[in-house]
Parts: structure tokens; sequence; C-alpha cells
């Protein structure tokens, strides 16, 4: 029906087929916002929550009746009424883009999350590489955060940050070699549908690699060094209040959805399994890594930096090379496989 | 080497082991008491709002106005009057400022006749301003606390005079 529509459209402007290609895009961009909103909300709720829980507390319980589910909504009207303070010698300009840079990184990348079978904005044909490149832009957004305010902690803060994305993005992109290696493609569709078995089975190092590297792509417990609270106040949004404060927090955690959107992708078979839709089972996988991540946070601590460094450079990457000859080599010998 | 792989896989089994941890906490019910609607049950002896207490037969406020109280109180925040001479003397007026109360007990430990308690049981004591705070003979004699709380929560059925006694005795000891 949708393709219809379009088709109608494309068919009322003829040449002008400029103007119906922007709605296409207007629409499509709005309902990633919509989802992305309303799935970081989900999630900020459901952390408070399970944080609470794992303390043996309850967390939000008053607004919106049911266990507090309106808190987030609540806090983000409360946000978007706030002043917007820019702080006076911080560099205007930059420290207006950051929030904006981070946040249409995280968007960027929703472009190619196979949803399910066909449920995909854009399948391109490096699908993994194109995710792979979007979301370092993040870190540039945090730099910019970070210098732009004017203040020493947040200066810190996005230079750990920059130091910490530069190392764990090597290993990260190193485990993810060993399944590409085995579906021979980078398009996200193709990657699913070459799991008979998920690729978490073959590859349980790569996951784990992966998935350690994603948690300290996304700056959360254990390597939030760019944001600990306790020596860098927040780190690279120490100045940022209101709305733009907001955009942050939405977009880590629609960052942390990408992550892992991309695990389940690549490792945990997408959007297939029994009985339910696929989007279903997409949605289930994924929100399940979710809450593996939540959990990891509310069970660790914080890590030293030189600890940090130490586990990127001398445990992830050799073990990710490890896993990637390994698997080159099973490849070789069995090449069918 | 062997070390080397020994310690990643110890700092893997730490964390496994200590999710486990957190997943079981996940799961057990959370110790938070949902005030307005649910209440804590509160100790038999905890220090509440005060009141002053009746004398059962003369139907009448045991309290002699003999300032003890205001005397003894760290903070000042009694103030009273009263009138008459030797026992038949009363209280005019009676004023706790429970703005600066600090439930220390000591005006109840001091009273030669128990002629006061902080055994209501009532500690919500909230207002829209200071002077709702500040109790008068009134507040302090109101229909609840009417004939007198000596115990706190006598038995159904006993006989309120003698263990009565026997209660307030046990406390000036105490303190
Ligand atoms: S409890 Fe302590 S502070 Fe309060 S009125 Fe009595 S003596 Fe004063
Ligand atoms: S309450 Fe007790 S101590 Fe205070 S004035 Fe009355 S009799 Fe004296």
């Amino acid at each position: 029906m949708i393709g219809g529509v379009l088709e109608s459209l494309y068919g009322l402007f003829g040449e002008w087929w400029i103007i119906p290609r922007l709605i296409e895009m207007f629409v499509v961009v709005s309902i990633i916002i919509g989802f992305i909103s309303v799935a970081a909300m989900f999630l900020i709720w459901w952390e408070r929550k399970i944080s609470a829980h794992i303390q043996v507390r309850f967390g939000p319980m008053r607004v919106g009746g049911w266990h507090g589910w309106a808190q987030s909504i609540a806090d983000g009207i409360k946000l978007l009424l706030k002043e917007d303070i820019i702080p006076a010698r911080a560099d205007r300009p930059i420290f207006i883009l950051a929030p904006m840079v981070v946040f249409a990184s995280a968007l960027a990348a929703y472009v190619v999350i196979p949803f399910g079978p066909g449920l995909i904005v854009q399948d391109l044909n490096i699908g993994i590489l194109y995710i792979i490149a979007i979301s370092s832009l993040a870190v540039l957004g945090i730099i910019m955060a970070g210098w732009s305010s004017n203040n020493k902690y947040a200066a810190l803060g996005a230079l750990r940050s920059a130091a910490q994305a530069v190392s764990y993005e090597i290993p990260l992109i190193i485990s993810l070699l060993g399944p590409l290696l085995i579906v021979g493609s980078l398009s996200m569709t193709k990657i699913v549908e070459a799991q008979y078995v998920p690729f978490i089975l073959v590859q349980p190092l790569a996951f784990l690699i992966y998935f350690t590297c994603a948690v300290a792509e996304t700056n959360r417990l254990p390597f939030d060094i760019p944001e600990a609270e306790s020596e860098l106040v927040a780190g690279f949004h120490v100045e940022y209040s209101g709305m733009r404060f907001a955009i942050f927090f939405m977009a880590e955690y629609a960052n942390m959805f990408v992550v892992c959107a991309i695990a389940t992708t690549v490792f945990l078979g997408g959007w297939k399994g029994p009985l339910l839709p696929p989007v279903a089972w997409f949605l289930i996988k994924t929100f399940f890594l979710l809450f593996v991540m939540m959990w990891l946070r509310w069970t660790l601590t914080r890590t030293r930096v030189d600890q940090l460094m130490n586990v990127a450079w001398k445990v992830l990457l050799p073990l990710a090379f490890v896993n990637l000859g390994i698997t080159g080599l099973v490849m070789l010998l069995y090449p069918v496989g | 080497m062997w070390r080397y792989l020994r310690d990643i896989g110890k700092g893997f089994w730490s964390i496994l082991l200590s999710m486990q941890i957190t997943l079981r906490y996940l799961f057990t019910r959370a110790v938070t008491v949902q005030y307005p609607e649910e209440k804590r049950e509160l100790p038999t002896r905890a220090l509440t709002r005060h009141v002053l207490t009746i004398d059962l037969e003369s139907k009448d406020l045991k309290c002699t106005a003999c300032d003890m109280c205001a005397r003894i109180c760290p903070v000042n925040c009694i103030y009273l009057e009263g009138e008459g001479k030797g026992k038949a003397r009363r209280a005019t007026w009676f004023i706790i400022d429970h703005n600066l109360c600090m439930y220390c007990n000591l005006c109840v430990e001091v009273c030669p006749f128990d002629a006061i308690s902080m055994w209501t049981g009532q500690y919500e004591l909230g207002g829209f301003s200071r002077t709702n705070l500040v109790y008068g003979l009134d507040t302090m004699t109101a229909d609840g606390f009417y004939p007198t709380i000596m115990t706190p929560r006598p038995p159904a059925g006993a006989a309120v005079k003698a263990p009565a006694a026997a209660g307030a005795g046990k406390q000036e000891r105490k303190g």
C-alpha cells in the first residue's frame, strides 16, 4: 500500500521526482526520530527501574500511575521548559552544534538497521561499514562539546572520550570481521540471511569482544570515564542544560540501541526466530542485549584510564586478531562453511 | 603467556559471578515502604508529639504548671503560665513550639506528675506555616487522647488505672 501511494506521488510530479523523494525522506526520518524518542524514553525509565531493583528499591513509582511509566515523559517536558544556558565564554556556534552532531550520528545509523525482512530504510551494500563510519562521528560531537564548553572537566572528558573511542573502535571492527568473513557481504540483510545458526554459536569470542567494545563505545559503565561523575562531574556535558542536555541523553540511549541492534544482526540472527513475527524477534533480542548492558552497568565499577587502555590494547585487540586468524584458517580449510 | 590467559579467564569469571549476584538482587523484594500509602509500624515507645494527660477521676489536667519541663527543655520551646496555689494550681496556657522541639523526651522525664507524654504516635505534623506547629492547650488535650494515655497502646479490656500508674513509674525510672 505504501508502495502504491509512493508510486502515485512520483507519477503526480513527473520529472519533478525530487519533490516526492524529499517528502519520502522527510516521512522516513520522522518515523525514525519518533522511534528513537519512544525507545529512548522507555530505556531511560527501564534503566531506572532495573537500577532501583538491583539496589532493592523501587525507582520511579508516582508519575503516570502504573510504576511511574510516565516518568521519562515528565522529565522530557521538564527539560524542554528549562532555561537554556550557554556559558558566557563558550564557543557559541560549536557549543550549539555539538549535541546535534552527536544525535545526528546516532540517527544516521538507524538507516541500515534491519528490523525485519524488507523493514530497512536503505539496504546499503556496505551497511556495516557505514554504521562503523557514522558512529565514529559521535566522538567528534563529544570533542566539540567538551572543547567549546571552556571548562576543564568538559575538556578532560572529551579527550578521554577520544582516546577511548580510538582504542575501542579497532578491536570492535576486527571482531566484526570474523562473522563478515563467513557471510562474505557487508549488507545487513545479507548478514541476517546468512545465519542458519546465530553467529554467537560460531563466533562466541567475537561476540564477547564486540559487546565489550560496544559498551565502551557508548561510554557506559564500567567504561564511562569520559563522564565519570565522581572525578569529572559529568564530563563533556557539564555545561549543558535543558533541551541540549536532553539531546545528549537521548543520543546516548539511541547509540546503545544501535550497538545492540548491530550485535543482534550480526551475532544473534537478527529477525530470525520461530512463531513470533520477525520484528518482534528483532526487538526482543535487542532489548535483551540492552538489558544485559544495564545489568553490567549496575554490577561493575568504573575502570581506571590505564586499565581501560590495557583492556583494549593488551586483551581485546590480540584476542580479536586470534579470532580473525582462526576464522580465516577454518574458512580456508573448509571453504563451504 | 599462561598467566595472561589465566588473568583474562579469571576476570571474565568474576564478572559472571558478580552479575549473578546482581541478578539475584534484581528479583528480591524491594525494601522501600511506599510512605503515604503504607506506613511503617512505629516502635511502641516512639517519641512523637506531646500530649498533656488528664486525671481519670477528676477529669482535670494533671499538670500543675510547676515549670520544670519549661526549664529543662534544652531548646526552650515550652511556654506556660499557671494559676492557683499548691495542688490546686493549674496551667492556664501551655504552649509547645514544635518548630523547635527536638523530641528529646527530657520534659516527660522531669515531670513530677506524669502530666505530659510523648507516646501519641502522631508524627505527621506538616503544616503550611510555622504557626501550625505551635501547639497550645486545646491541641495538646485533643479528643483523640482523652482521657489519658499513660502507656503506649494499653491492651484492650485491661483496667486502665493500675497499669497506667505502673507504666508511668517505669518510664521515670528508666530515664
Ligand atoms: S522533648 Fe525535649 S525539646 Fe521537646 S519540648 Fe520536651 S524537653 Fe523540649
Ligand atoms: S507538664 Fe509536668 S513538668 Fe511541665 S509544668 Fe506541667 S507538671 Fe510541671
